[in-house]
């Protein structure tokens, strides 16, 4: 066999290999694939042409045979072994050697993670579609269940699946449980065993816990991205999490049975009547185990019904606690009633 | 067996009456010494610094294990690559080389003992090696605290690998007389595998799975955190058989070519 005719084999052989490889990485036919392929099987059809002659006597004889036996036992054994790897890639086992274990999950988790009852796939939305912690965190969830797979992807190259999974931040996880279209699923931002663990909770739960936020008063409004005062960045981040959120009035506040409702200035404007009556359903909505948000100027009222009271002034918590220890506090006096 | 075992204990002294095992140790010793003792060295400093800063958040999160003996381990993989082929590169192809292979061919024996003897051989050279890398951890379990259990499965993953490398050379030998030929293409054999998860980096598909999944380093990395995963010696397991199955073939090849 001439050297030439060799060396068309090989470049054949590495054009088709290129070809290939990027057909499948790329997933389609783009220039890059199809000259490859075409200038390989171009090589591979000269080497076929100019070593005819020596083709033909391999294909003949003793040594085709012995040959084709070697490569029909060759395939057969490597396929033997394409098919345990493969099922020892479904079902394995691992040992965690580390003192703190600190690649296995706790108790609690596990159990989550066993008891799921549908598919439950984790989505990480990170730059480059790569991200070892995440794979290694991931890996250690998907080990405990067959029920959980997981996905790193590039946001820059799937972008619509970051719009369908309304997911805006670098490093979010995106968990989608029952299917693709499900439609039920919740995003959380920390890469930790805890808030994993606790968005697997939040995601498979039946049913969706609602968050209302009142209207009808000129509250700031969850529809209103754009604008300053506006809660849409809150809506979208709530809804990422999995939560339902509704514009209701005070009113159907009572029927829709939310868990969370907050309540933004709903007495600003009203007469100290109807102040009694708004505090009364708010009352009543907490005895009923909904957690409510009070965000007032109104300090009667919210001294009246807060437990917990986080005193704000230009954006910055200047205090935390009791009513009555946040209004002893001098830094919140200071700001209310002045030097 | 006995036969393998025969051509095994008279190929590894073969490797000690020549220079290229004494080299290939000696290289790699000095160069895991170097390791250790750089990483040990900045690890120290790091340590240091942290005291310095009174931050005993940061202190408590430094890991003997993570900050010396994984990268050590690491460099070391990288070194195998290099060495291996040299080591390797010899096995058929000097027999072919020198005219003993027909003898060797034609000598009572089967074509899977004679494999088995000089994998035998060059797998304990490995085992000796590394072993003797193994007073790395011995000087940190005098002097320090590290945890012993993933300094076992980093160790066994780095005999894991060695031996796999060596099954790859072995096949590599077997296909020519030429030992350079047979040492390069060892070495080109070893690095596909280091990098073949390049390419699964750009995308999520089932193609990048399998990259993934065929990746060396992807596989070692896992027992040097400390993870003894079944998935893992599967697939070291699978490398070895395939390589020497490879290898079998090829020299039975030579009896009816």
């Amino acid at each position: 066999m001439r050297r030439s005719a060799a060396l068309y084999g090989i470049l054949g052989l590495v054009l088709l290999s290129f070809g290939l490889v990027d057909y499948f990485i790329s997933a389609g036919f783009r220039l890059f694939v199809w000259v490859n392929l075409a200038g390989g099987l171009f090589s591979i059809v000269l080497w076929i042409t100019s070593s005819r002659s020596e083709l033909s006597s391999i294909t003949t004889g003793r040594s085709a045979r012995y040959g084709a036996n070697a490569a029909v036992y060759s395939i057969a054994f490597i396929g033997l072994l394409v098919a345990i790897n493969y099922i020892s890639s479904l079902h394995h086992t691992r040992l965690d050697l580390t003192t703190e274990k600190v690649y296995s999950l706790s108790s609690q988790s596990i159990n989550v993670v066993k008891g799921l009852q549908k598919p439950l796939k984790l989505y990480g939305f990170f730059q480059g579609g790569e991200n070892p912690s995440a794979r290694e965190l991931y890996e250690t969830f998907a080990y405990y269940s067959p029920k959980l797979t997981y996905e790193l992807v590039d946001p820059d190259k799937h972008p619509e699946l970051a719009e369908r999974f309304k997911v805006s931040t670098m490093g979010t996880t995106h968990l989608q449980y029952g299917g693709a279209d499900s439609g039920e699923g919740t995003n959380v931002t920390d890469l930790t065993e805890e808030s994993l663990t606790n968005a697997i909770i939040r995601a498979t739960r039946s049913t969706k816990k609602v968050i209302s936020f009142l209207d009808g008063h000129g509250e700031a409004d969850p529809d209103d991205a754009e604008g300053t005062d506006g809660y849409g960045t809150i809506r979208k981040d709530l809804e990422g999490e999995g939560y339902e959120v509704r514009k209701l009035e005070l009113a159907r506040a009572l029927a829709a049975e939310p868990r969370l409702l907050i309540a933004d200035e709903v007495m600003a404007g009203l007469a100290e009547n109807e102040i009694d009556e708004v505090l009364k359903t708010l009352f009543t909505l907490n005895d009923q185990g909904v957690t409510v948000v009070m965000i007032e100027h109104i300090m009667h009222a919210i001294m009246r019904f807060s437990r917990r009271l986080i005193c704000m002034e230009t954006g910055r918590i200047i205090a935390d606690g009791a009513p009555q220890d946040v209004r002893r506090n001098p830094e919140v006096r200071r700001v209310y009633f002045g030097k | 067996m006995k036969n393998s075992l025969t051509i095994a204990g008279k190929e590894l002294a073969g490797y000690f009456l020549q220079p290229v095992a004494y080299v290939v140790m000696t290289v790699f010793l000095l160069l895991g010494g170097f390791f250790f003792f750089a990483l040990l060295r900045y690890f120290e400093v790091t340590l240091t610094a942290y005291a310095a800063m009174q931050n005993p958040e940061v202190l408590q999160k430094l890991n003997l294990n993570e900050r010396v003996i994984e990268p050590m381990l690491h460099n070391l993989a990288i070194v195998l690559v290099i060495l291996v082929p040299a080591i390797t590169m010899r096995s058929f192809a000097e027999e072919k080389r020198t005219g003993t292979y027909e003898l060797l061919l034609t000598a009572p024996i089967r074509t899977g003992e004679i494999v088995a003897g000089k994998f035998i051989a060059a797998a304990a050279f490995m085992l000796i090696m590394i072993g003797l890398a193994g007073m790395f951890p011995l000087i940190l379990l005098a002097f320090g605290n590290p945890e012993i259990g993933v300094m076992f499965a980093g160790y066994l993953g780095l005999a894991f690998l060695a031996i796999s490398f060596v099954s790859i050379g072995l096949f590599t030998s077997s296909l020519t007389q030429n030992q350079i030929i047979a040492a390069i293409s060892c070495f080109g054999l070893l690095l596909l595998l280091f990098v073949i998860s390049w390419p699964a980096q750009a995308g999520g598909s089932s193609f990048s799975d399998l990259l993934r999944y065929l990746s060396l380093p992807d596989h070692f990395a896992q027992m040097v955190t400390g993870i003894i995963d079944t998935r893992d010696i599967v697939y070291f397991l699978s490398l070895i058989f395939v390589a020497l199955f490879l290898t079998q073939r090829s020299v039975e090849s030579a009896r009816w070519r």
